[in-house]
């Protein structure tokens, strides 16, 4: 991080909370408060070494429209693209109105 | 008259004659067609007036699709629900439950299928399923669903060729979230395996469809619930209009504690028991299985709000012919030592010792009957006798269980050996909890542990804790996690962001569970993984 500077808010606040100086740890980058990719494709009740949570988004309201929207979990998130278009109609922001977010039945 | 007039009268008459032989003739056949056609029914007649004005009759005369599927009552459930969501079927609860009922015994599964997916129609907590064995169907069938959920179905071969288009339709992302690989060229290829595997036809079915058990009368019932042991109760059926009422009243054997269940049963297919309990304000749901002859009922419970608290429970129908054990405790003999047997049952009263067959170097000393449905048995094992486990039942006393014979305990295990939690309570999503139940292990013959002949004893009493997964990690994190009481059961937390964690993280992680049991004089641990994690949206069996 010698010749890396962050400029915006959210980079400088990560360089507040994670001590710079210090050798990176291997737990350092999953404990980052970053979003879900795409990339990492982690289960839904686990991540990719399908022991730990670690590679999950956190919270998982972060993602869960992702999930939702694109039917990306088809078996464990209601997909919008045909089964359930509706579902988070009451709900715009997940991470603030979780309690409205249903279950589907059957 | 002359001769031609005479000739054309002639002729007239001939006519007249033909003409009216032709009617009468005709008047014939049509009696013929008269009598009442053979009415053709296509699965019920509720399949039809909800069905039809979409599923035409096809060249076979069967109702398409329809009548090339069979599922299970939950397969079926989920089929109809689809039909309403997406393609305008309206129905009143009594319809949905009607069409059920009418497919399940159609076009429904025979026992021994059934059975083999009891574990995925009943939902079981944290259960690990067999990893099927074709690599296509590893590939793109169980990466988002259990294999339950087809190995549950029975198909025409058209019809599991359909499941490829099926999904590319309603879930489109499909190309996607499987794009390491040629999603519909690997689907193909599991589609044919599955179409050998699972046939539309099978022996079991034609061997069971229409056939009905008579569940009215009173039953013995034997159930376990981990982390609360082994429970004793009895149970009555009676016929009602939709299916039966159930009465039943267990206690559980170490806490001595009583639960009252009223239930409604319904039963598909003429063996699935599905019932709806309720239990002093809990609700609960059971999935069944009637089996054999009709004699024993099999299955699992668990509660509507949680469904980790769940246990195994049968049924055994009351005789008064000759002993029956449903139960005993210990499970386990030591060899070289005598060990006080409690057996449960029905008419006990006439058991004798003579009537068992015990083990090679396993005697009996005497029984001692407390009633009807409980005696005492001394059972002294030798030195010389074998290990293994054993039916003891014979032809006049049945013996439900095996007993197994050990020289010593060598280890213990956790089950589940991966436990999977999920947080709720707080807002429309359940909390699902996990019980974990610790055993002891024999290696049994060989000496060596983790192979197929290891004998799992009895269960033990452990004393239970968390800690930081993987080893090494800072353990800070697991006061977000639920908690681990002293009988093994793990409560998670609530859902929602926890703003006392940092990253505005929740309560979520994973971790070790570890169990420390003393056994006979002995004192030994045993690890499992615990998932405690984000909750399940999808109310169904996926």
């Amino acid at each position: 991080m010698k010749h890396v500077h962050s400029l915006n808010w959210k980079g400088k606040m990560i360089e507040r909370v994670v001590n710079t100086e210090k050798p990176p740890e291997v737990e350092g980058l999953s404990l980052l408060p970053m979003g879900c990719a795409n990339l990492f494709d982690p289960g839904w009740e686990t991540d990719f070494s399908a022991m730990g949570l670690d590679g999950l988004c956190q919270p998982h309201y972060r993602d869960i429209y992702g999930c939702y929207g694109d039917c990306w979990w088809a078996a464990q998130v209601p997909d919008g693209l045909t089964n359930y278009g509706s579902w988070a109609d009451e709900c715009p922001v997940a991470a603030n109105d979780w309690r409205k977010l249903k279950y589907v039945k059957p | 008259m002359t001769k031609t007039r005479i000739l054309a009268v002639l002729c007239a008459v001939v006519v007249v004659a033909i003409i009216i032989s032709q009617l009468s003739g005709s008047q014939e056949t049509s009696d013929r067609h008269d009598d009442p056609p053979k009415e053709v029914v296509h699965v019920s007649k509720q399949v039809e007036k909800s069905c039809m004005s979409c599923h035409a009759v096809d060249q076979n005369g069967k109702l398409a699709r329809i009548e090339y599927v069979r599922k299970s009552p939950e397969g079926w459930s989920q089929t109809i629900a689809r039909m309403e969501r997406i393609h305008g079927v309206q129905l009143s609860a009594a319809e949905r439950e009607q069409l059920v009922a009418d497919l399940s015994r159609e076009r429904g599964l025979a026992p021994e299928e059934a059975e083999k997916v009891q574990y995925w129609l009943a939902d079981k907590p944290s259960y690990a399923e067999p990893l099927p064995q074709n690599p296509n169907v590893q590939s793109s069938c169980i990466t988002c669903h259990a294999a339950g959920r087809f190995e549950a179905q029975r198909r025409s071969e058209e019809e599991w060729k359909n499941l490829k288009d099926f999904h590319l339709v309603m879930f489109p992302s499909i190309y996607l979230n499987h794009r390491h690989m040629d999603w519909p060229a690997e689907a193909e290829a599991a589609l044919e395996y599955l179409a050998q595997m699972y046939p539309l036809q099978t022996p079991e079915w034609d061997k069971w469809k229409g056939r009905e058990n008579d569940l009215q009368g009173k039953w013995k019932v034997a159930g376990f619930q981990g982390t609360k042991g082994f429970y004793l109760g009895e149970s009555q059926f009676k016929k009602t209009e939709s299916g039966y009422k159930e009465q039943k009243q267990i206690q559980f054997l170490k806490s001595k504690a009583s639960v009252q269940l009223e239930g409604e049963i319904k039963l598909y297919g003429g063996f699935m028991v599905r019932a709806d309990y309720k239990a002093a304000g809990r609700e609960l749901k059971g999935t069944y299985n009637v089996q054999g002859q009709g004699n024993v009922i099999e299955g699992d419970w668990s509660e509507k709000s949680d469904s980790g608290l769940a246990g195994e429970e049968t049924y055994y129908k009351l005789q008064t012919e000759k002993p029956e054990i449903i139960h005993f405790e210990p499970r386990a003999l030591k060899k070289g030592a005598t060990n006080q047997v409690t057996l449960y049952g029905m008419n006990l009263g006439k058991l004798k010792a003579s009537d068992l067959h015990l083990p090679t170097g396993v005697t009996a000393e005497e029984i001692d009957v407390v009633a009807d449905e409980q005696a005492q048995l001394r059972l002294t094992a030798a030195d010389s006798a074998d290990i293994g486990s054993f039916a003891i039942g014979t032809d006049r006393a049945v013996v439900h269980k095996e007993l197994v014979v050990y020289d010593k305990v060598d280890y213990i295990k956790i089950a589940p050996a991966y436990g999977v939690a999920r947080m709720g309570g707080e807002g429309p999503m359940n909390k699902v909890s996990t019980q974990f139940v610790a055993y002891g292990m024999s290696k049994g013959k060989d000496g060596k542990q983790g192979t197929d002949d290891d004998l799992t004893l009895d269960a033990v009493d452990a004393e239970w804790s968390l800690a930081a997964y993987p080893e090494g990690a800072n353990s800070q994190y697991l006061q977000y996690l639920g908690t681990l009481e002293q009988d093994g059961l793990y409560t998670p937390k609530a859902e929602g962001i926890n703003p006392a964690r940092e990253y505005t993280q929740e309560n979520v992680g994973s971790a070790t569970v570890v169990a420390k049991a003393a056994v006979d004089g002995k004192v030994f641990s045993a690890q499992a993984h615990l998932v405690s994690t984000v909750p399940d949206y999808n109310n169904i069996v996926h």
